[in-house]
């Protein structure tokens, strides 16, 4: 008996896994859980309206039905909780989650680290389709957007996502390798171009339309509602776990083309794979928060830098990670100059940026070589 | 059985890289390719792998063309050590030879890979490298690590099926010690497990001292191939590598030296 309790202590204490640098899967995986759970009640606690950890709980319960200690939350309080907050913090997780597993693909496939939604033009083109949308939805468009209803925009950024994403993996690619030099500097170009068209759409929108494509241009979570959140969040999931079911192919990938195909995987499906469910994940995260960059760049390199490349484990990591890395963004962006609200693009380029100049010094000698 | 190319024509930008060339290789035989820089020795094998289609002519695998069959039953029977595998993921030593047992498993390595990684690790001379990252190591390391992980793949289980592995340029960064340990592994596991092993080699004594067939290439053309005895001669290795080569038997065991002058 006190040899099974001093073993579970032992493997409790056992923090780093047997590979050289790396943690324990499951003591990491105990971290990102816990991670989340703090930045979930922080981010339902915080904001103009203040609730308290156990009115959160008793909040949170009652959204599912179970009713505890009502005194606890006055109705006004329950509103904000489970129309405002609980929404904010839940599309924020998701957004986040989307755009880590979206990067954690893209990486595979570019066999680069670097490789980012925002960066490489993704979310970019996304956005135009989605402002395209907005501006003409009403007169050139009119007959698609009766036709999808709640879904135009997540369609029109999946749409949007799909052809940069292909257009920059066809400039990219050469034989052997993709080039990251190629693979950058499409991204310029086609966030260049995306920004024109963005600039064209705003001066022929009016002014609600205006305001909406600004606030998608820089990123928000404050129109959060669950009806949001039950449009996005099926495709998404089956999104994540088809990108989940290849993880071995994607591992495979990461060794180069020719030899995922050696090892006995189907290449050009998994290309595809990875293609069509980064830009779903990309498009439909664009559609309803605008272009938040560098999650999809940092939750994955520090999910790696935690418990190593294999994308088995990966995907679920950074999934967790990128999704309370983003909820603590949005209280940041909701608690910074309160009142007002700074767009959560802002804060994930602040924190983002500085982070990928870094990755870029570390690596500098490989991104020359390329 | 084994792998047959059949008068295989790879035709780039006007160029022939590899003209007119026809071979077998034969289960049971570790078979040398050699030639100069630019002979067309990596083209030929990236056709025999399936990575680049010939202009003309055909690969058949156990007498069936290679790219009708399935990936995974192909992954089973033909394994590929290319030149130089260039990955900036961390994965450790053992994670990248677990790799080669991926079409074993269906994604999910059970005991017996795990054990048949590390026992290709312990036969490449790698095993303190397990948890070690592959970047980090260095040349030769990674490449022993990558040898371990081609043999993972074809490691022998319980069905007899036929194998084929192909290594472009398998010694390259080793040491003369590895060197010699590489070529004995590859002929190992053609010897004494039927494997047909193709091997891309530059030192013409190392492929003296292993080879059961040598396939010397020059310009894209078959210059000649043989056994041992019929090919590494003075005359045709002159020719081949347009340099003056001599041989002479060794002092011990009579083998062929061979060296320019």
């Amino acid at each position: 008996m006190n040899a099974v309790v001093s073993r579970k202590i032992s493997t409790l204490l056992q923090w780093k896994s047997v590979v050289e640098g790396r943690l324990n899967l499951k003591f990491a995986f105990f971290i990102l859980i816990s991670f989340v759970v703090v930045v979930f009640l922080l981010g339902i606690c915080n904001g103009a309206y203040p609730l308290s950890v156990e009115q959160v709980i008793v909040g949170c319960l009652r959204i599912i039905n179970i009713r505890i200690a009502s005194d606890l939350l006055s109705e006004g309080q329950y509103a904000v909780l489970s129309s405002i907050r609980v929404p904010r913090v839940l599309l924020g997780f998701v957004i986040g989650a989307a755009l880590a597993v979206a990067g954690t693909a893209l990486q595979s496939l570019f066999r680069n680290p670097l490789a980012d939604p925002g960066l490489i033009g993704v979310s970019a083109g996304a956005a135009v389709a989605v402002a395209a949308v907005i501006v003409l939805g009403a007169t050139t468009l009119k007959g698609l957007t009766t036709l999808l209803g709640v879904m135009t925009l997540p369609v029109a950024g999946f749409a949007g996502g799909l052809i940069t994403t292909t257009i920059i993996y066809l400039l990219a690619q050469n034989q052997a390798r993709t080039s990251m030099m190629t693979m950058l500097l499409a991204g310029i170009a086609v966030n260049a171009l995306a920004g024109a068209s963005i600039g064209l759409f705003t001066l022929i929108a009016n002014d609600e339309q205006l305001r909406n494509i600004t606030f998608w241009t820089f990123g928000s979570l404050g129109n959060a509602t669950w009806l949001m959140l039950a449009v996005i969040v099926l495709p998404m999931a089956i999104s994540v776990a088809m990108l989940y079911r290849a993880s071995m192919g994607l591992n495979a990938l990461m060794f180069g083309e020719a030899e995922a195909a050696h090892l006995g995987f189907a290449v050009q499906r998994l290309k595809l794979t990875v293609i069509v469910n980064a830009a779903l994940l990309a498009g439909f995260a664009v559609s309803v928060s605008g272009m938040i960059g560098f999650v999809a760049l940092v939750a994955p390199h520090i999910a790696r830098l935690l418990i190593g490349p294999d994308v088995r484990f990966l995907i679920p990591a950074s999934a967790l990670l990128g999704g309370g890395l983003l909820v603590m963004a949005d209280i940041i962006a909701r608690t910074l100059l309160a009142p007002a609200e700074v767009p959560i693009g802002v804060i994930t380029a602040f924190i983002g940026a500085p982070f990928f100049l870094a990755l870029l010094y570390t690596q500098r000698r490989s991104v020359m070589g390329l | 059985m084994g792998l047959v190319l059949n008068n295989i024509v790879l035709t780039r930008a006007q160029r022939h890289l590899v003209d007119r060339v026809s071979l077998s290789f034969a289960p049971g035989l570790l078979t040398v390719v050699m030639g100069e820089n630019g002979a067309g020795k990596s083209s030929l094998l990236k056709v025999a792998a399936g990575e680049l289609v010939p202009t003309h002519g055909e690969v058949m695998l156990c007498e069936k063309l290679l790219h009708t069959w399935p990936s995974m039953a192909r992954a089973k029977r033909l394994a590929v050590l290319p030149q130089e595998s260039t990955i900036s993921f961390m994965f450790s030593a053992f994670e990248v030879v677990l790799m080669g047992r991926s079409m074993h498993c269906q994604g999910y390595p059970d005991a017996l890979d795990r054990d048949i990684a590390q026992a290709a690790l312990v036969r490449m001379d790698v095993a303190h490298l397990a948890n070690r990252l592959y970047p980090t190591l260095s040349g030769g390391e990674r490449a022993r690590v990558s040898l371990a992980r081609v043999l993972a793949q074809l490691w022998r289980t319980s069905e007899q099926t036929p194998r084929v592995l192909l290594l472009d340029e398998p010694v390259a960064a080793l040491d003369i010690a590895h060197q010699h340990l590489a070529l004995q592994v590859a002929r190992q596991f053609a010897h004494e497990e039927g494997a047909a092993v193709v091997a891309v080699l530059h030192d013409l004594n190392l492929a003296a001292q292993y080879a059961d067939n040598v396939v010397l290439m020059k310009a894209g053309r078959l210059e000649a191939s043989g056994s041992v005895a019929e090919t590494l001669t003075e005359s045709i290795l002159s020719r081949c590598f347009s340099t003056a080569i001599r041989r002479i038997a060794h002092p011990d065991d009579g083998r062929p030296l061979l060296f320019a002058t």
